[in-house]
């Protein structure tokens, strides 16, 4: 027993500083990056074709990029030669909303005045109410969070990163962030995977038994939004199918300083940095 | 004749009518209740008997003079009068709580005769305890064993009962033996039957012989009380017996061993050697470690319940065997100390079991079975009965502020005074005894949680449990008086702890009541000053304060909005909740049985049925072994039924050889006479 | 009847059989010493058929049947070759196909609330049709019977972060009697999704069955693929799919050392261990842009390059693991408490571990030499003549140990790949204008064990079936006879010793 105490001694410490200071990841294939001086239509076309997941659509006069959907999987940057399309090594990309992971891309034409977006408001969602109601619900657990993960159908990766936290590298528990197995002691639900079939009614009876006030966070591409998977005979399409989802982090897997960050934002330690954005591009 | 007397006599009386109402009275429903009215009336005199007893107000007076046996009489001593104060509140509640217990009977056995042995069995309790003159002591004795055993064989259709019966007739009888043979040798040496007598001369009997009677009187009032090794009577005869007789039995009769273990050590047999002191103390300790460990794999609560009073015997021995460890060592403080422990843990054994045992009543009027494995959740369909119950188990458990808490702490106490004793034997004697009733306590938890638990907590795991229901208050009422009284016995320990130096004064050689307890602080001591102290008192005011702030200030600081939202049990996402997830009573002690493995001889085995590969279903059995019964009583039975096979052939079955037997028995007797006369 | 493929591949054969003469195929072919690879079933129409693929020493044998859609009745395998029990099983939920004869043919893949009669990987079954549940499903189990014997069921949602199955314990109280698996909670309909979907697409389908073995997954995909359309993998490509598949088991037999501390409370040794799993997954994205070497893989070869820096990167991160590492080891096996637990615990003896197919660390732990780099060498390993490593106690502790010996190889492999990388092009030339249409196997060893994949490619480039057998669903069955005679305090070692993945097994 001593022999491990004297070489965690010697081991240092690895932990992140983060919030203070994130860490760099470098190499790291975060998110996909719009350029709109670089970026034209026919590139975001070009792009849709090759995505896996749909993340990325597009047709003549509006693309839409997705980050719900997106599997991270680096095929857009690689379609595209000049370097609109690139993917930036960002982590911070958890969002109260769904609507604020799109990055909506319209088509300029000359001289016109500004083209509508078909079907949605111009105006993001109401941010401010979202994040005062969530405020005051975790008011009072600002310093002390206890998570309850439930996997729902993930592909493991999830589980991986999340019992990453753990490790010094992260260690939540300097956060005052602790795992629980009981959700009767649980304020967070953090949920991976599209919710399969089998899995809707124990997460369903996972979400019951937690005490009020409580937040999901849905934790990963397939949990935001089904991903690759989609809704099918298998799978619902996404947590905010089944249960209503305050903090949305996608990834596939997100990076445990994803996780942090999106842990953070829950109890508002952290500003949330991605907004739903309308971007001009020529066509 | 005085106030005690009148009250005393008067309680005899009632008893005798209550005896004799089944048969003076027509109606069935008259003769249940007249009879266990009578009983009830009867005990409730002997009360302020057995108080005033103890205050002082002491009779005798004679009852009979037989030629040859001397003069016989009943005398009420402080001691006696304990006994019959303690026989006084447990009978009235047993007597208010048969009538509505034994309806669950209807009309199958014979109420009359349940009414007549019951009054006779606390009849001959009380001439046991008042007796002063050894033959009618036996006699009363005797007469003792047969109520018993016809009580316990009430429902004498069912086999295991009627076995069971036999089995505490046949080691009753042994113990009698002993009894006699202990009786014959006192008389003997001091030339009479009288107790007075044996009190003046038995101090100077001649060492060897006061140690076989020593060892008499203790297989016979030990087998009484259920010592280890004479322990195999009690978890059959009790849960055979009616609830309410198993009650009587354990709060009213096994006490009348313990009376004769007190009257014979110390009142008739003088100094006592060490030995005497040791004997006792790891006998007490291995009877009550023996009960606790055996208890814990039962599966139905009564037989638990009747172990946990085997484990209960063995803490008052080891209070005793300090006494006699006092004594031996000339320190009268501990034998003060050991003899208040021993009553103490006795007097409140008595009511908690007393209590225990109703409550098996109720459950199995309320709700049909004993069985643990069937039962569940009857903190819901029962709560009366589950509050009650728990009261019982509490102090059972030596959970403080019950009496039980405040006996069995007396009881370690005086176990650490060890180092004051002379020789090394004695202190490892005490170290031992110490250590294993700690081991027994913390075991003695588990099984109440166990018991507990499994019983009233969770949910029902059969159709009875379901349906279970209170049942009627003329039951439930008694056994909140004996709860009461349990917890009166902790939160009154000063004022018991008096009364009880009083009752054992004369043993004792004083009233060292004033060294037990602390008046200022309302706190317990084991007699020496120098030591610790504990008050029950204390406790029962600081807890319920302590709990109370901690509730007050959870309801203070808690969200204004506090809305309750009901929610299935947690069984991780399985959605499955029912019986079979539940823990049995036996998967609940299985670490035990693991663990303890070569003391149970506990063995396992699990067989497929179907493909080995692919079984459709398995099947598992297990196994613990009774050691004492295997290896003490299976060989001992097996050689007495080989002897007896032997003597068969002396039965030829003609009436003529009988009487040549007769005949030639008859002359040797004159033989042997007349050679000894002359 | 008769032969329905077109070109058979080398190191694959196919032989067609009537149902009636399957038994004795499958004997013949298990006393040559065949071991079962994977069993496919696929809808073709005009019938449904099923394969019986066997390893034999110059490749994989597969024994066909063809069963009519309107009763596809055949008799079971499983009696007598035990490997089969969960495959068949499979495609009596999947497909509707009966094997008769199946000592337990219960729900495995689709839970008992999935109505009857609705078989999702028939052609005519819509993938995106959600029937309603059946309320009266219950879950056929194996009860004790026994006075005092109760169950606990035991997930999904499990005490911890751990991936979702069901464990219904039937215990006595401390012994586990039998221990009753419930998986394919995390059943995703991964193989419906394959269906008709582009095969660049089915790379990122093949990499999400199992994040933690998606190099693995991915590259036993692209290999079927390239061998169904005979493309050729340059070397350089084979060199870094190899390279980075020992990365992948570096970190996966890490996490089974980081569980097995948590299991034992040992909080250093699990946070030492933890640290050195990091540090490779932080080598993973700082060589291929994604912690667990995402986007590695492409049909034809990779899309990522080893470039001079990530490759001087990499040495020198192994140059400063490989003593930590080897150091923590040491005192690991050095830890009595932590040795006492898993010692002797969760036996699985050699005998059951061949009868019942056992595959990877818990195979090779059992004294069964199996490791498909070394007995049908892929990608890089032909050259690189490894052995698998045995060891024969057959309890927790082998499995440890097995784990922690590889752990060393692969670094010695990946230093040797990355130091003689040859040069050339990353992706195979495109063959021709179409691709051909064919079908094939393709296998790789992942860290829990070999991973076996088949597909068909239409003419049109899309995927027309793809069979997915990971090492998990071969594996899991073996966790409840290893279990057995345990206690419920040495769960948690068992199954980290075995450790295996849910996902995986679900698909």
């Amino acid at each position: 027993m001593l022999g491990w105490i004297v070489r965690g001694i010697r081991s240092g410490i690895v932990t992140t500083r983060y919030p203070r200071r994130p860490d760099a990841m470098p190499g790291y294939r975060g998110r996909p990056v719009l350029h709109p001086g670089r970026c034209r239509m026919a590139d975001l076309r070009a792009a849709a074709e090759v995505c896996p997941t749909g993340a990325i659509t597009a047709n003549e006069g509006h693309a839409r990029l997705d980050l719900s959907l997106c599997i991270q999987c680096g095929r857009c940057a690689d379609a595209v030669a000049n370097g609109s399309i690139t993917m930036a090594p960002d982590f911070e990309v958890a969002v109260r909303d769904r609507r604020a992971l799109v990055v909506d891309v319209v088509s300029e034409r000359n001289g016109d005045g500004p083209a509508e977006l078909p079907s949605s408001d111009h105006a993001s969602p109401t941010i401010e109410p979202v994040r005062k109601m969530l405020g005051e619900r975790m008011a009072t657990l600002k310093r002390s969070l206890h998570i309850r993960h439930v996997d729902a159908g993930s592909d493991g990766s999830e589980e991986y990163e999340i019992h990453a936290l753990t490790n010094p590298y992260y260690d939540i528990h300097r956060l005052g962030i602790f795992f629980t197995a009981t959700p009767r002691h649980a304020d967070v639900l953090m949920v991976t995977g599209p919710v399969t079939r089998p899995m809707e009614l124990a997460l369903r009876a996972t979400y019951d038994a937690m005490p009020d006030p409580r937040i999901v966070i849905a934790v990963g591409t397939s949990a935001c939004s089904g991903g690759i998977f989609g809704s099918s005979y298998a799978t619902l399409g996404g947590v905010d199918k089944v249960l209503p989802v305050d903090i949305y982090v996608p990834g596939s897997p997100p990076s445990p300083f994803a996780l942090l960050h999106a842990l953070l934002l829950a109890t508002d330690r952290v500003a949330q940095r991605l907004l739903h954005q309308v971007v001009r591009v020529p066509s | 004749m005085s106030a005690t007397a009148v009250l005393f006599t008067a309680a005899l009386l009632l008893y005798a009518l209550g005896a004799l109402a089944g048969w003076l009275l027509p109606g069935r429903d008259a003769e249940r209740r007249v009879s266990f009215a009578l009983a009830a009336l009867g005990s409730i005199l002997l009360i302020p008997a057995g108080l005033l007893a103890v205050g002082g107000a002491t009779f005798s007076y004679a009852v009979a003079n037989w030629s040859g046996f001397g003069l016989a009489g009943f005398r009420m001593d402080q001691l006696a009068g304990f006994f019959v104060f303690l026989s006084g509140l447990v009978g009235t509640a047993i007597s208010v709580y048969s009538p509505a217990y034994l309806g669950r009977y209807g009309q199958r056995y014979s109420l009359r005769a349940m009414g007549a042995f019951f009054n006779l069995l606390l009849l001959t309790v009380m001439v046991i305890l008042v007796a002063d003159n050894a033959f009618l002591f036996l006699v009363a004795w005797e007469a003792m064993s047969v109520a018993m055993y016809l009580l316990i064989v009430y429902e004498y259709d069912r086999p295991e009962v009627s076995n069971a019966a036999y089995l505490v007739l046949s080691i009753t009888k042994v113990a009698a033996a002993t009894l006699i043979a202990a009786f014959l040798l006192l008389f003997a040496t001091t030339g009479d039957f009288s107790f007075a007598t044996f009190h003046i001369h038995g101090p100077q009997i001649p060492p060897a012989i006061r140690s076989a009677i020593f060892v008499l009187v203790l297989i016979g009032f030990g087998a009484k009380v259920a010592m280890v090794p004479l322990h195999v009577w009690l978890p059959e005869g009790y849960p055979a017996a009616p609830s309410n007789i198993t009650a009587a039995l354990a709060g009213i009769v096994l006490n009348t061993g313990f009376y004769g273990l007190y009257r014979v050590y110390f009142d008739f047999l003088g100094d006592p050697p060490s030995w005497w002191g040791i004997l006792v103390l790891l006998i007490g300790a291995i009877t009550a470690l023996t009960g606790i460990v055996y208890g814990l794999t039962q599966d139905d609560l009564k037989r638990f319940v009747a172990y946990s009073s085997i484990e209960h015997v063995g803490i008052m021995l080891i209070g005793l065997g300090v006494a006699l460890l006092g004594a031996a060592n000339h320190l009268p403080l501990l034998v003060g100390a050991g003899l208040i422990a021993s009553t103490f843990h006795l007097f409140q054994h008595a009511i908690s079991k007393a209590l225990l045992f109703t409550g098996a009543g109720d459950l199995e009027v309320g709700a049909g079975t004993t069985d643990m494995g069937k039962l569940g959740g009857l903190s819901k369909t029962m709560p009366w009965t589950a509050a009650v119950f728990l009261v019982g188990s509490l102090s059972l458990a030596a959970m403080p502020p019950f009496g039980g808490f405040a006996s069995e702490w007396l009881t370690f106490e005086v176990l650490m005074q060890g180092f004051r004793l002379g020789t090394v034997s004695e202190r490892i004697a005490m170290a031992l005894a110490g250590a294993l009733l700690a081991l027994t306590a913390g075991l003695a938890v588990l099984g109440f949680v166990k018991v507990v638990g499994i019983t009233f907590l969770g949910i029902g795991r059969s159709q009875q449990a379901d349906t279970a229901r209170d049942p009627s208050r003329s039951m439930l009422i008694p056994g909140t008086f004996l709860a009461a009284l349990a917890l009166a016995a902790g939160v009154g320990a000063p004022w018991l702890v008096s009364f009880l130096g009083l009752a054992v004064a004369q043993q004792a050689g004083g009233n060292f009541a004033g060294d037990v307890v602390v008046w200022p602080n309302l706190a317990l001591q084991p007699a020496f000053g120098d030591f610790s102290s504990a008050s029950p008192t204390e406790l029962a005011v600081a807890l319920p304060i302590f709990f109370g702030v901690a509730i007050a200030l959870i309801l203070r600081l808690r969200a204004r909005d506090y809305r309750e939202r009901a929610v299935p049990v947690w069984t991780s996402g399985s959605l499955e909740y029912g019986p079979d997830v539940t823990y049995t009573p036996m998967a609940y002690s299985n670490p035990m049985r693991v663990i303890f493995a070569t003391f149970y001889r506990f063995s396992r085995s699990t067989s497929a049925v179907g493909n080995p590969h692919f079984p459709t279903s398995l099947e598992y059995r297990s196994e613990v072994v009774l050691l004492v019964e295997r290896h003490l009583y299976q060989p001992l039975t097996r050689l007495v039924l080989a002897t007896s096979a032997v003597f068969r052939r002396l039965q030829a079955g003609y009436l003529s050889l009988y009487l040549l037997y007769l005949l030639l028995v008859l002359i040797a007797i004159l033989a042997a006479y007349s050679a000894i006369v002359h | 009847m008769g032969v329905v493929f077109d070109a058979t591949l080398p190191e694959e054969s196919y032989r067609s059989v009537q149902p009636g003469a399957l038994l004795d195929a499958v004997q013949e072919l298990h006393q040559t010493g065949a071991r079962l690879a994977t069993v496919v079933g696929e809808d073709r129409g005009h019938a449904l058929a099923v394969m019986f693929a066997f390893w034999q020493a110059e490749g994989i044998t597969a024994l066909e049947i063809e069963l009519p859609r309107d009763e596809p009745v055949y008799p079971a395998v499983t009696p007598s070759l035990h490997a089969a029990q969960w495959y068949e099983r499979e495609l009596h939920d999947l497909f509707g196909i009966v094997p008769e004869g199946h000592p337990w043919l219960k729900r495995l893949a689709l839970h008992p609330d999935w109505p009857a009669g609705l078989h999702p990987l028939r052609d005519n079954f819509d993938g995106r049709e959600q029937p309603a549940k059946n309320p009266n499903g219950r879950w056929d189990r194996v009860r004790v019977e026994a006075e005092g014997a109760f169950e606990i069921p035991y997930g999904p949602v499990r005490s911890g972060v751990f991936e979702s199955a069901q464990f219904v314990v039937e215990t006595g109280g401390e012994d586990i009697l039998h221990l009753n698996l419930h998986m394919f909670y995390k059943h995703r309909g991964i193989e419906k999704l394959f269906h008709e979907a582009p095969i660049e697409q089915g790379v990122s389908l093949a990499e999400h069955v199992s994040g933690p073995d998606l190099i693995a997954h991915s590259t036993a995909y692209c290999q079927a693929v390239e061998r169904a359309m005979g493309m050729a993998v340059p070397e350089r490509a084979s060199a870094i799919r190899s390279l980075s598949q020992e990365l992948e088991r570096i970190y996966n037999h890490l996490d089974v050392v980081v569980r097995e501390c948590e299991a034992a409370s040992l909080i250093v040794a699990q946070a030492q261990f933890a640290m050195l799993k990091e540090r490779i997954l932080r080598l993973n994205a700082l060589l291929s842009g994604s912690r667990f070497l995402r986007g590695v893989n492409c049909v034809g070869g990779v899309r990522r390059d080893l470039v001079d820096d990530a490759r001087r990167a990499l040495l020198a991160e192994l140059k400063a693991f490989e003593p930590t590492f080897r150091d923590r080891r040491a005192a690991l096996l050095g830890t009595n408490s932590f040795i006492d637990r898993i010692v002797a615990t969760a036996r699985l003896p050699y005998d059951t571990a061949v009868a019942f197919g056992a595959v990877g660390p818990v195979a090779r732990g059992s004294g069964v030499s199996v490791d498909v780099r070394s007995d049908h060498p892929y990608a890089a390993y032909p050259g690189l003549s490894l052995e698998p490593i045995t060891y024969h106690d057959c309890d927790a502790m082998a499995r440890v140990q097995v784990r922690l010996d590889e752990i060393e190889e692969s670094i010695r492999l990946i230093r040797h790949l990355a130091e003689s990388l040859p040069e050339g092009p990353l992706v195979a030339p495109a063959n021709g204008s179409t691709p051909a249409p064919g079908h094939a196997f393709g296998w790789a060893e992942s860290a829990k064990g070999e991973v076996v994949y088949w597909v068909r490619i239409t003419p049109d480039g899309r995927v027309s079936r793809c069979k997915v057998r990971s090492a998990s669903f071969a594996n899991w069955p073996l966790f409840d006879i290893a279990s057995v005679g345990t206690v419920l305090t040495d769960f948690g070692f068992s199954e980290h010793s075995f450790g295996l993945s849910q996902a995986a097994c679900d698909v």
